[in-house]
């Protein structure tokens, strides 16, 4: 059993070699944000911060609008996470539990849209939301809250994740509900509900993470700060400040946390939900 | 007696009652999705057929929307400038997919045999799926920034001569890779460490007795039984890395000299540069028809390789 040790000790110092490459660029920008320009210049390059400069953070957060970036992110996800847990929940128990005519049919539609890339409907969506002037005015929703939910309404990954989720239920307690004269949507709010709450909680943090991250549709279907989400404001103070990578790191930081804090405080639904990451 | 009556009656039965019970469903489960189905077809099936449409059409905002047929499809099949970026976004695909799944299956198996500190290491190799491409596209950047870059700093730390990265025609795409691999490992790694914990151990321990190593044990107890995940993984990771965009736009802007520029970064060019939403609209087609064709050759392949289901 000796070999067996060694396979065992060889596992983990390449595991300590690959969890280090993984981290190490994080390591890189956390005390890059603390550089001075001269330190950031000097080659080669240092570690850790010859002084730590704080200020590099309260510089960066004043030469964009990033409080109004950070709402406008935190705003839109807090929607879309409401909206996608309430109407997915909704309609993914309608197709696992309840029986309609035209069922196979309209679960087809949603399926087949699961696979299909964003990028294809972008034009269209692009389109749509800058003509809905009969709600909204010459630009309809171009540059509005509205605008940036668009897609996230639209999803089919939801509907499907709880529906795969309400199938794996047992009917019994549903049933037995229906028996004592329960209504469909008591049954649906008292019984099934607060059975999902795993589900619920997992497709919040998955729709949450991927909603903060968005970059190409608020790239397309904005155009002032007072509308730009964190991602977008950053990748334009790159356009304006260039390589002022001290500050820039300043901002990746404060732009990463909210995600990783929710990262490391629901780490499981992470990984309840990265088998169906790929149908997003 | 009506709630003796109520459990007497089978639900969804025949007769009268049951009828009516499943009228009472269908009622629900149409209140039930009329918003999200609403929301759906208005925001994701509507575009999408709309999108086949514009790809007919000259349609670019200003001006007569004209129908030309296959015009833009066959332009697109002439044009250089698209024909360069397919085979830009295989090549990048090709080398992405293959770097995502090997690590992903190589951390996986590391990781199953891990009794201490496993959800620290899952943790330390999701860190950079969970960040966004734009911070990761961002910091990649700065790492590759040739004067005050960490990766020039190691290069030259080992003796190597010291690079201009995204400045390089030669090394733009192979660096995006890197950034890519690195960003994607863990994801994979998830999806691989799942399907292993379904694996019986009795399966390793008969190989053992039957003299097999770590090496044999792999080859022919591990791989065989994930055949189904590195499938599912390679239809994931094939379509995700044929539709790369955000860490070109941050890092490349599709250059230097078009040696980063996908597809999706020229139908997005298209679109929102020249306002040739028809034309980036077959451009987009195209780029399906690819992702289609391709995962399904790769999974044809699987088949023929091992019997997948």
């Amino acid at each position: 059993m000796k070999r067996d040790v060694a396979v065992r000790a060889a596992a983990y110092f390449f595991l300590l070699l690959a969890a280090g490459a993984a981290v190490l660029p994080f390591v890189w920008m956390f005390l890059g944000s603390f550089k001075t320009d001269a330190e950031i210049l000097r080659f080669p390059p240092t570690w850790l911060p010859v002084s730590w400069r704080w200020e590099n953070y309260r510089e960066a957060m004043a030469r964009a609008p990033f409080a109004r970036y950070f709402l406008n992110s935190a705003g839109v996800a807090a929607a879309s996470v409401a909206a996608n847990l309430l109407l997915s929940s909704a309609a993914g128990y309608a197709f696992a539990r309840l029986e309609f005519p035209g069922k196979r049919v309209l679960f087809g539609a949603v399926l087949s849209t699961i696979l299909l890339p964003f990028y294809v409907t972008l034009v269209p969506l692009f389109l749509l939301v800058v003509r809905v002037p009969v709600l909204a005015g010459p630009q309809g929703w171009y540059n509005t809250y509205q605008g940036l939910l668009v897609p996230s309404l639209g999803s089919a990954f939801g509907i499907f994740f709880m529906r795969q989720f309400f199938l794996t239920l047992p009917r019994d307690l549903e049933d037995s509900a229906r028996l004592d004269g329960a209504g469909e949507a008591t049954v649906f709010l008292r019984v099934a509900l607060p059975l999902a709450k795993p589900a619920l909680a997992a497709l919040g943090v998955f729709v949450f993470t991927a909603e903060w991250n968005a970059y190409l549709w608020p790239l397309v279907v904005t155009n002032t700060p007072e509308m730009r989400t964190v991602q977008l404001g950053l990748a334009l103070f790159r356009g304006q400040f260039g390589t002022d990578w001290a500050l820039l790191m300043a901002a990746n930081v404060v732009a990463t946390l909210p995600v990783v804090v929710v990262f490391l405080v629901a780490q499981r639904f992470f990984v309840q939900t990265a088998a169906f990451e790929g149908f997003r | 007696m009506a709630l003796a009556g109520a459990r007497a009656r089978p639900v969804g039965g025949r007769g009268r009652a049951g009828w009516s019970a499943r009228r009472a469903q269908a009622q629900a489960a149409y209140l039930f999705l009329l918003v999200p189905l609403a929301l759906f077809v208005a925001f994701r099936f509507a575009p999408l057929l709309h999108a086949l449409w514009l790809s007919f059409t000259d349609y670019s905002v200003l001006g007569q929307t004209r129908w030309v047929g296959w015009a833009n499809y066959a332009e697109a099949l002439r044009d250089e400038a698209f024909r360069r970026a397919v085979a830009v976004t295989v090549a990048y695909a090709a080398a992405v997919v293959l770097g995502v799944m090997a690590s992903g299956l190589a951390l996986a198996v590391l990781l199953n045999g891990v009794v201490r500190g496993l959800s620290w290491f899952r943790a330390a190799f999701y860190l950079p799926v969970v960040t966004s491409m734009v911070v990761a596209a961002l910091l990649w950047s700065w790492v590759y920034d040739p004067a005050t870059g960490l990766a020039n700093a190691l290069l030259t730390q080992v003796g190597l001569p010291p690079q201009n990265w995204l400045q390089d025609a030669r090394l733009a795409l192979p660096a995006l890779v890197l950034m890519r691999v690195w960003k994607g490992a863990g994801y994979h790694m998830v999806i691989y460490l799942a399907a292993l914990q379904t694996v019986p151990r009795e399966l390793y321990e008969a190989a053992s007795l039957d003299g097999a190593g770590p090496w044999a044990r792999f080859r022919h107890v591990t791989l065989p039984m994930l055949r189904f995940a590195l499938l599912f993984d390679f239809v994931i990771a094939t379509s995700g890395a044929l539709q790369s965009f955000e860490e070109v736009q941050v890092m490349t802007r599709g250059g230097p000299a078009g040696a980063t520029t996908t597809v999706v970064y020229l139908v997005y060019q298209n679109a929102f540069d020249f306002l040739r939403m028809g034309y980036a609209s077959a451009q987009a087609f195209l780029l399906m028809v690819l992702i289609v064709g391709l995962t399904a050759t790769g999974v044809r392949w699987f088949r023929l390789q091992g019997g997948v289901p």
